[in-house]
């Protein structure tokens, strides 16, 4: 492998993201996730600008370029028209082909989400399908949306979908003919190969913090430390 | 009249939205939690307002939510996305209508990527064919829902039983509306009223008696 930072300039959202930073800071004052986690693209993109290869590498293994919602209000407000976001996804693209996302507690949550979008991708053609969403996971959606998953076939028939039939219409059930083209476009441009990588990190970082994988997925999934907000003490 | 600020800008950020013949394809945040939506939204267009827009069985998720939380690659999601472009060419459709905000976002930052970089077009060919054996025609336009309802806002407004009005004291509702963030945010020229002012939903409110109000986080 050539220098991290010639790594990144392979990846088109890269090429496109960032031209010539001028520092003004433009992306930081307007990003969301800024408000609230301690997350300054501005500096991001300084170190990558720089070719600081050191900085890089501990971006890479960081919590920071995890925060990014990837909204792209970035893009809209940045003088030079570069796009901090587009910055992030490349440096997520190459923690992950790395190993490097299971160095960081927010890059660790790359496991259970794989897991249950790319399941849904490649099972049913949805990557949200009631079917699969768990109140318990998603306790925020509130108790008119538990009932509503408690009674799917009759409240979506009620409201004119399809649910889990033939034919068009929301929420029916995708042909298995082009689920298996699903799978096909997965094993032709990397998905599938990007999906064993994450399982296989993963696997390893569970073993090396003495979990299960049904521990460790649950642990990534809940769990959030102290530390990763504006308004907390101490560092992750 | 001085032509000026907003109305200026907002001037600049117009689209020509087709009047007919979509290919539409759904989102999966929307069928799963509000489906009564995109039945609305094809009863309106098909049958008050005699639209033709047409749904494959065969599309799926352009894959976008799985794209943007990180845990498929870009090629993934560009071949996604050329299948459904592949299944509104061989429907004779030219015009392609997203009802989810994440996928108009993911289809107009594809197409742009690849006017920017047609080699990775071409192997994005390559990789459908392949996979699929199917090839494409690139939409010559691609519009989300709200676009749509948009244009037709006025005809809506005709036909509306009720107006966004309060029925005791005859004055307009108040709404608040919210533009999602892949609307426009990349590409500002691809939205009604580009990045910064976006009029799609305010327009729509009153265009049917209502009242947009203001908030700070507001884009406008």
């Amino acid at each position: 492998m050539g220098k991290l930072y010639d790594e990144l300039t392979k990846d088109y959202r890269f090429k496109e993201g960032l031209k010539t930073c001028i520092n003004c800071g433009t992306c930081t004052a307007i990003c969301p996730a800024a408000e609230f986690y301690k997350y300054d693209p501005r500096k991001i993109v300084d170190t990558v600008q720089r070719k600081d290869e050191e900085g890089i590498l501990e971006l890479l293994k960081s919590e920071t370029i995890w925060y990014c919602g990837e909204c792209m209000s970035c893009v809209t407000r940045c003088p030079r028209k570069n796009g901090a976001g587009l910055v992030v996804m490349a440096l997520r693209n190459l923690s992950t082909k790395l190993g490097y996302f299971t160095e960081s507690e927010k890059g660790r949550q790359l496991y259970p989400l794989t897991k249950v979008l790319t399941t849904n991708v490649l099972k049913l053609g949805y990557c949200v399908h009631p079917s699969t969403y768990k109140y318990e996971d998603h306790p925020e959606s509130g108790p008119v949306f538990e009932w509503v998953l408690n009674n799917k076939e009759d409240v979506y028939a009620r409201l004119g979908a399809n649910y889990g039939r033939q034919g068009e219409g929301a929420l029916r059930a995708i042909p298995q003919e082009d689920l298996d083209e699903l799978q096909a476009i997965f094993d032709e441009t990397g998905a599938t190969e990007r999906i064993n990588l994450v399982e296989e990190c993963s696997r390893k970082k569970a073993a090396e913090m003495g979990m299960t994988m049904e521990e460790y997925t649950k642990y990534t999934f809940e769990h959030c430390s102290r530390g990763h907000f504006n308004n907390e003490e101490g560092a992750i | 009249m001085i032509y000026q600020g907003k109305q200026k800008i907002w001037s600049d950020y117009q689209k020509e939205i087709p009047d007919n013949h979509w290919f539409y394809v759904r989102s999966c945040i929307r069928q799963s939690f509000f489906p009564a939506s995109e039945y609305y939204f094809l009863k309106i267009c098909r049958d008050m307002l005699g639209r033709d827009i047409f749904e494959s069985k065969h599309h799926t998720t352009c894959g976008g939510i799985a794209y943007h939380a990180d845990t498929i690659p870009q090629e993934t999601a560009m071949t996604i996305v050329a299948r459904q472009f592949a299944l509104m060419t061989e429907a004779g459709y030219k015009n392609l209508v997203t009802s989810c905000i994440t996928s108009f976002g993911n289809y107009t930052e594809i197409l742009e990527t690849w006017r920017e970089f047609p080699e990775l077009e071409a192997r994005i060919r390559e990789k459908l064919w392949k996979a699929c054996r199917r090839e494409f025609e690139k939409p010559e336009y691609v519009a989300h829902a709200s676009d749509l309802v948009y244009k037709l806002r006025e005809e809506i407004a005709a036909n509306a039983r009720f107006k966004l009005v309060d029925k005791a004291t005859g004055e307009p509702l108040r709404i608040v509306e919210h533009i999602g963030c892949h609307y426009s945010k990349m590409f500002p020229h691809k939205g009604v009223g580009g990045a910064e002012y976006p009029c799609v939903l305010s327009g729509m409110a009153e265009a049917w008696g209502g009242k947009v109000i203001d908030y700070p986080e507001r884009r406008h």
